[in-house]
């Protein structure tokens, strides 16, 4: 999970006024019309961080979830790609046969 | 061992039970019933139920997973009705027993039209899948079916793709036609061929694969995977083993990079946080120090008691902090008492702080918030610390109407009032503050500042209707006031002021101290035509009248008199439905604003209404709209009367029960008597047969009053007449008193008063009521019961010892 700091692309202590000029650094990037998810995306980030209250509150009572697979992307690069054999390949299409054979049943 | 035979039955006995036992879905039971039937009798009619009991059967078994006995049960089925045709569920069962050689026959005969359905498409792929590893199946099918031409081909395809031949995978491909039942496979391989040089349109390739195809989710899977080049570990760890081990490999995932990924995945899975904690340190040179560092602190509000954990990979973390990390841990397993703690731990952390670092922003912050937690539970604690948030910090215009909002909740007017000033002073001129403070110096009848406040509203916002309402209401209160103090002149300046405020004459009130107005100054002409404006303005009915009645007793003045110049009711009048509902919601507007004389003018009007209760077309919804009106005005013996005719006129009668013991209480639970008691307890429990929650909530409430109105111990509201008690007697009386204290007060009313009918307890005095209960508990214990009489109190009248003439 990115903080606000990280959507907005400011330091952890920076002030009102700097929070609001890479917000609308941001916007100018993002505009609404264009990329309405990023736009809601940072408009959150920077209504969670936008004045120096709100970025108590923030520090004090938000909850980073643990999420393990943020960790992980770390370490799970891509490297020098290799092809499944024709056995590996037939055995993960045949084994869920039953399961997806049991959604209909239907009479000839 | 040989089954036992069964006894011979008769033929229509044998052919009850088969008839009963397919009824009753008993499908064994009705195969040998029927069975032995055949032996008897051979008759078509029972060969029908027979194959129709061995499908039922077969279906009972395949959702058992018994599919090769399925299968069979279901051949029984179809020798006895020749020419069914092969089903797709029997087809289904043949693949999932492993039965290639039936199923490859079967397939074998299934018509076209079956190919083509949704099961049929299923099934040929499925079989088609199955024949690429699975000879017996290849040779049950006939040389000329598709599955038999083509399977070679993708044999081929498939070998020719593992082992880098392009050319040789796409000229097997190109030989497959769309109609094949490889086509599916046909696009995944295509997709999977195109992965390296293309990525973007190897996914649109694997996009293509059919919804309902076997290849689906292998296709699905491998886009996804596919799609970016930073892996969306989430969706990978979900992966069955077989598709993630497609997916490595595509992916180039390094072993060794897997093995920690496991590592860490089978920590995740363990039971606690602990685990992956340790696991994340043990790799975190591999993870990286800054995202290892954020994940163990985040974890921390999962597992504090890791704490000492982290700091020794990663430092001490401050006292302050590690409050903060136990208080979110407790907000997260919803304890909020031990999060308001640990919260309050951190205010006193900042406070013993040295000058300059006490934050007191921050403080209020944390006040604020512990005030968040203490609502949902018990608001009356989140008053003092949004107080104190206010202190620390005076500029958070939510808090100060949050406290004003929980002051008034909880009847403290004045602290209200005080924080209300505050705010205003702080706004002066913000609407969200200016409209509860208008509300409240109206209840004061302050209404010079009601008028100034809705004026700077005005100016803020001139179309604000509530501001017109306030000011044109501040006149009119300030003119009622002038009438009593018969001052014409000055109310008429008031007058004046709230017509230009009402050009349109709408409103009642206006028109009634108007008339007053002239009725003062002896002009009962005009009098009489503005009550007759003011009348119709009012509605009419009862609602008029006691409209008008309010505002000539407001002014000080008898109703005899005046009463002559306004339309007023018929001796016979009868109020309907909508004239009892404005009346009831005339009341409680009355009553919000503070208004005087209300019972006095309900008094005369109370006859009318009785009648009007029984004669008015009401619903049960009506009643309980009016009682509810009645109770919260207090206008207990309407309240009475109307629960009375509801409970007759109504079939379910459990809410109007509650309402007349509401009204026989005046609205005081500490006053319900063990009888009552009694009576609610009863229309509790057929409230909650019939689920009707709104009635239980109600009476629950009530007896949870009562309840709490009682001493904390019954016995200490015994007297000191007692210890004239021998030393066993008083030990059995003690025994008595601990058990009735360990009772609800139901329990306990039954247990001292349910020997006797309720018709008898009804008639009995109150000293009479006592002296049963005094015997109960005293019986047998040598005591003179009428000595003590005198002082005893009885039980549901608490501690605040109120006369009553009845028990």
């Amino acid at each position: 999970m990115e903080t606000p700091y990280e959507v907005l692309g400011v330091e952890e202590d920076a002030g009102d006024e700097a929070i609001k000029k890479a917000y609308l650094r941001k916007v100018r990037e993002f505009p609404p019309e264009r990329n309405a998810g990023e736009f809601r995306r940072i408009r959150k980030a920077y209504e969670l961080i936008e004045t120096d209250k709100k970025r108590r509150e923030y520090r004090l009572f938000h909850r980073e979830k643990p999420d393990v697979s943020v960790l992980l992307r770390q370490i799970l690069r891509p490297g020098r790609p290799e092809r499944p054999d024709a056995g590996t390949l037939i055995r993960t299409l045949t084994e869920g046969l039953a399961e997806h054979l049991s959604e209909t049943h239907t009479d000839t | 061992m040989k089954s036992k035979p069964s006894p011979l039955k008769s033929v229509p006995a044998l052919k009850a039970a088969a008839q009963r036992a397919l009824q009753s879905g008993y499908f064994k039971d009705a195969i040998a019933s029927l069975k032995d039937l055949l032996k008897q009798e051979r008759r078509q009619e029972s060969e029908d139920l027979l194959a129709e009991a061995y499908l039922g059967r077969a279906r009972e078994l395949a959702g058992k997973g018994m599919f090769q006995e399925a299968a069979m049960l279901w051949e029984n089925h179809a020798g006895l009705r020749p020419g069914t045709p092969l089903s797709g569920e029997y087809l289904t069962w043949l693949l999932k027993a492993g039965q290639m050689v039936k199923l490859g026959q079967a397939l074998a005969a299934v018509p076209d039209d079956f190919v083509a359905s949704a099961t049929g498409r299923r099934l040929v792929e499925a079989a088609a899948l199955l024949a690429l590893e699975n000879d017996k199946l290849l040779d049950a099918l006939p040389r000329e079916h598709a599955i038999v031409r083509q399977q070679p081909l993708l044999r081929k395809a498939l070998a020719a793709y593992a082992e880098r031949r392009e050319a040789e995978a796409e000229e097997c491909l190109r030989q497959v036609s769309s109609r094949s039942p490889y086509r599916n496979l046909r696009t995944l391989l295509k997709g999977l061929l195109a992965v390296e040089r293309d990525p973007d349109g190897a996914s649109e390739v694997l996009d293509r694969v059919d919804p309902d195809s076997a290849c689906r989710n292998l296709a699905a899977a491998l886009r996804e995977q596919l799609a970016t080049p930073a892996p969306d570990v989430a969706a990978y760890l979900k992966l069955p083993p077989k598709l993630r081990a497609v997916a490595d490999k595509l992916k180039g995932y390094g072993k060794k990079e897997l093995a920690l990924l496991r590592d860490i995945q089978n920590a995740a899975q363990a039971k606690g946080a602990r685990p992956l904690l340790e696991a994340v340190l043990r790799h975190r040179a591999e993870l990286g120090e800054a995202e290892s560092r954020r994940f163990c602190l985040a974890a921390l509000a999962d597992s504090p008691e890791a704490i000492p954990l982290y700091e020794r990979a990663f430092g001490k973390l401050t006292p302050f902090e590690q409050c903060r990390i136990k208080a979110l841990h407790a907000e997260e397993i919803l304890d909020y008492p031990e999060a308001s703690r640990y919260w309050q731990e951190c205010i006193a952390l900042l406070k013993n702080a040295p000058q300059g670092r006490d934050e007191p922003l921050t403080q209020a912050l944390i006040f604020r918030h512990v005030a968040d937690l203490a609502e949902k539970e018990f608001p009356e604690l989140a008053i003092a610390c949004l107080e104190q948030s206010l202190e620390l910090d005076p500029d958070d215009k939510p808090a100060y109407l949050r406290l004003i909002g929980l002051l008034e909740q909880f009847d403290d007017a004045k602290a209200a009032l005080s924080w209300l000033d505050r705010a205003v002073k702080r706004y002066p001129r913000d609407p969200e503050v200016l409209l509860p403070a208008m509300r409240a110096a109206q209840r004061r009848k302050a209404f010079k500042k009601v008028a100034n406040y809705a004026k700077t509203l005005l100016e803020v916002d001139p179309i604000n209707s509530d501001a017109r309402r306030f000011l044109l209401e501040a006149h009119l209160g300030h003119a009622r006031k002038q009438l009593k103090a018969r001052r014409a002149d000055l109310a008429e300046a008031e007058l004046a002021v709230a017509r230009k405020l009402d050009p349109q004459r709408r409103s009642a009130a206006l028109l009634w101290l108007d008339g007053l107005s002239a009725f003062w100054q002896a002009d009962n002409e005009r009098c009489r035509n503005l009550w007759q404006e003011a009348w119709a303005a009012a509605g009419g009915g009862a609602a008029a009248w006691f409209q008008w009645a309010i505002e000539v007793l407001a002014a000080d003045m008898p109703l005899k008199g005046s009463d002559r110049l306004v339309q007023g009711l018929d001796k016979e009048h009868s109020a309907d439905k909508a004239e009892l509902m404005a009346l009831v919601r005339l009341l409680g507007q009355y009553r919000g604003e503070g208004r005087q004389n209300l019972s006095q003018a309900l008094h005369k009007l109370a006859p009318m209404l009785k009648r009007s209760f029984k004669q008015a077309e009401l619903s049960e919804e009506d009643f309980f709209g009016l009682c509810q009106g009645f109770g919260a005005a207090g206008q207990y013996e309407l309240l009475g009367e109307c629960a009375k005719q509801a409970a007759r006129r109504c079939r379910y009668a459990p809410v109007f029960a509650y309402f007349e013991v509401y009204a026989k209480c005046r609205g005081d639970a500490g006053r319900l008597l063990p009888m009552d008691g009694l009576r609610l307890q009863m229309n509790l429990d057929q409230a909650h047969q019939a689920g009707d929650r709104r009635t239980a909530a109600l009476i629950d409430q009530f007896l949870r009053k009562h309840e709490e109105s009682l001493q904390p111990d019954f016995h200490e509201a015994f007297p000191d007449g007692l210890d004239s008690l021998d030393e066993e007697a008083a030990e059995r009386f003690a025994e008595r008193i601990e058990e009735l204290d360990r009772l609800s007060p139901e329990e306990r009313a039954k247990e001292l008063l349910g020997d006797y009918p309720p018709e008898q307890l009804e008639k009995l005095s109150e000293k009479d009521a006592l002296g049963l209960i005094l015997d109960k508990l005293l019986g047998g214990l040598g005591v003179d019961a009428s000595r003590i009489l005198d002082g005893l109190p009885l039980p549901g009248r608490g501690k605040k010892s109120k006369n009553t003439k009845k028990s």
